[in-house]
């Protein structure tokens, strides 16, 4: 089993223009605005609850959006990969990204509960990549190179600059926990399944 | 002697700073003064502190002016007393204010404002000759210093210094004239040398120098026991030295009492928040979750590098026979 690489990870340790813009958004309730809050505490539950959400694992999302890559969609065919079949698969360099909605409630007393929605943009490069498929799902691989970074935005707005990002040192071999990422079937329409 | 002077005169200065610090703390905090009184002890004490001087050289005078300079210097301060000095000096320049509040000795004293006894004026001259053989006594004792006196010119630039008084106007005479020692020394002496002086006379019902030495009845006892031992902290000394610690005292209670407020604050400081943080906590409910339905993955440049490579391993059953 590969360690844990945590999407939040790539954040920066301080997210301090997330407290004020979320004080604004829950503000725009009177009622809320009216009350004395220690809005600084807020931010850092906020920031808590965030990372938590982001808690998934890195090279998990990096395998799941290789699970949907074409190349890879055959070998979810049985017909195409005989049951307990290993397959090593190669893939060249490339860029991956991939969006991810936390979205955090947020209830103050007896106010209507406000749902605060930020977009986590995942940008990952890969200098190459193998991948074993056993049974239609990825079990591990061998990495080469990888940069990944990330950024956080509430609304549209930037919460950091993207150079803040973190750099990780992945490990060259990693391994999901069993039965690994499952490859989606392709439908004779083009849907996947799965 | 001028050395001797000029030693007595630093001494007088530093009675009178005490005496001004004394009141300014007195007015500062003890707030017992009126701004009245502050006025006039200011006025007081500036006028003392230019008449000081005068005071202050006459004894080192009259004994022997010509041993004296290199023994006087280092014994007499301790003995000296300080504080009497400046009381003369304002019962001199005011007596009439003063009275009331010190005691009723007749103000006739040597030095009285120009106005109140021109009479008595004539008087205060005779009165330092008996005064000088007292003061000459306890001088004689101490004899370490010998090499540091030797400022014999001094006593020229010391001179000067005692012309300001005005009282001691026709005096202008300067110390030379050793041919009569205590007629000539006499002048710069006036309210110091008759404080030994008073001792004498005291015992006496009411000699005709009497009045001199009465006004400085107070301050007598001061010099008779710088005179025997050392036991010079009159009650005025010693309300100076008190009030000039209490002032630091107070100096220091004041900051003192700055820490703990800063410290108060900061406290209560901490509380609020404690208190708001608890208070937000209890109203603030959080639910995280990651909306899976809205995520977009895109790749480029995805490809295979080369051929699949498949391989199946199995155990094939062992061959019987």
């Amino acid at each position: 089993m590969a360690e844990h690489f945590p999407l939040s990870a790539l954040l920066p340790a301080k997210l301090d223009s997330m407290a004020e813009q979320v004080q604004a958004r829950l503000c725009e309730d009177e009622q809320v605005g009216g009350m004395k809050l220690a809005w600084d505490f807020i931010g850092k539950e906020l920031g808590t609850a965030l990372k938590s959400v982001l808690d998934c694992d890195l090279l998990e999302v990096l395998g799941g959006a290789w699970a949907k890559a074409a190349p890879l969609a055959e070998l979810a065919d049985p017909a195409k990969q005989a049951p307990g079949e290993r397959s090593l698969v190669e893939l060249a360099k490339h860029e991956l990204k991939r969006d991810l909605h936390p979205v955090i409630t947020v209830t103050i007393g007896s106010c209507p509960c406000v749902e605060l929605k930020f977009k986590y943009a995942l940008i990952a490069n890969i200098g190459a990549v193998r991948l074993v498929v056993v049974d239609g799902h990825i079990l591990g691989g061998d990495l080469g190179e990888l940069w990944a970074s990330a950024q956080l935005s509430y609304e549209g707005t930037p919460l950091h600059p993207p150079s803040e990002s973190r750099k990780l040192a992945l490990p060259a071999l990693f391994e999901f926990a069993p039965p690994g990422i499952k490859i989606p079937v392709l439908k004779a329409d083009g849907e996947r399944t799965g | 002697m001028g050395v001797n002077l000029r030693f007595r005169h630093r001494r007088a200065r530093l009675t009178v700073g005490c005496n001004q610090r004394e009141t300014a703390e007195r007015c500062i905090f003890g707030g017992k003064m009126r701004l009245s009184h502050i006025a006039l002890v200011a006025l007081l004490l500036t006028a003392g502190s230019a008449a000081l001087p005068a005071q202050s050289t006459p004894p080192a005078d009259e004994p022997e002016p010509n041993q004296r300079p290199v023994p006087d210097q280092r014994p007499e301060p301790p003995q000296r007393p300080k504080r009497g000095t400046l009381l003369d000096v304002i019962k001199a320049i005011a007596p009439p204010l003063i009275e009331g509040a010190t005691s009723r000795p007749p103000r006739p004293v040597t030095e009285a404002p120009p106005e109140a006894a021109p009479d008595p004026r004539p008087r205060p001259r005779p009165a330092p000759e008996p005064v000088l053989e007292p003061i000459a006594a306890p001088v004689r004792p101490v004899s370490r210093p010998p090499p540091r006196v030797t400022p014999a010119p001094t006593v020229a630039a010391v001179a000067p210094r005692p012309v300001p008084p005005r009282p001691v106007s026709s005096r202008p005479r300067p110390p030379r004239p050793e041919p009569a020692p205590s007629a000539v020394i006499a002048p710069p002496s006036p309210p110091v040398v008759e404080m030994p002086a008073p001792l004498p006379p005291a015992p006496l019902p009411s000699a005709p120098s009497s009045p001199p030495p009465a006004p400085t009845a107070k301050i007598a006892p001061s010099l008779p026991v710088a005179d025997p031992v050392p036991p010079p902290s009159p009650p005025a000394a010693i309300a100076t030295e008190a009030a000039a610690t209490s002032g630091q005292t107070d100096w220091w209670l004041l900051v003192l009492f700055a820490a703990a407020l800063a410290v108060a604050a900061t406290a209560i400081h901490k509380l609020r928040r404690l208190r708001q943080i608890a208070h937000t906590r209890a109203v603030l409910a959080i639910d995280p979750r990651l909306d899976s339905a809205l995520g977009d993955c895109s790749t480029s440049g995805l490809a295979l590098t080369g051929p699949r490579f498949s391989m199946h391993a199995r155990l094939l059953p062992a061959a019987d026979g």
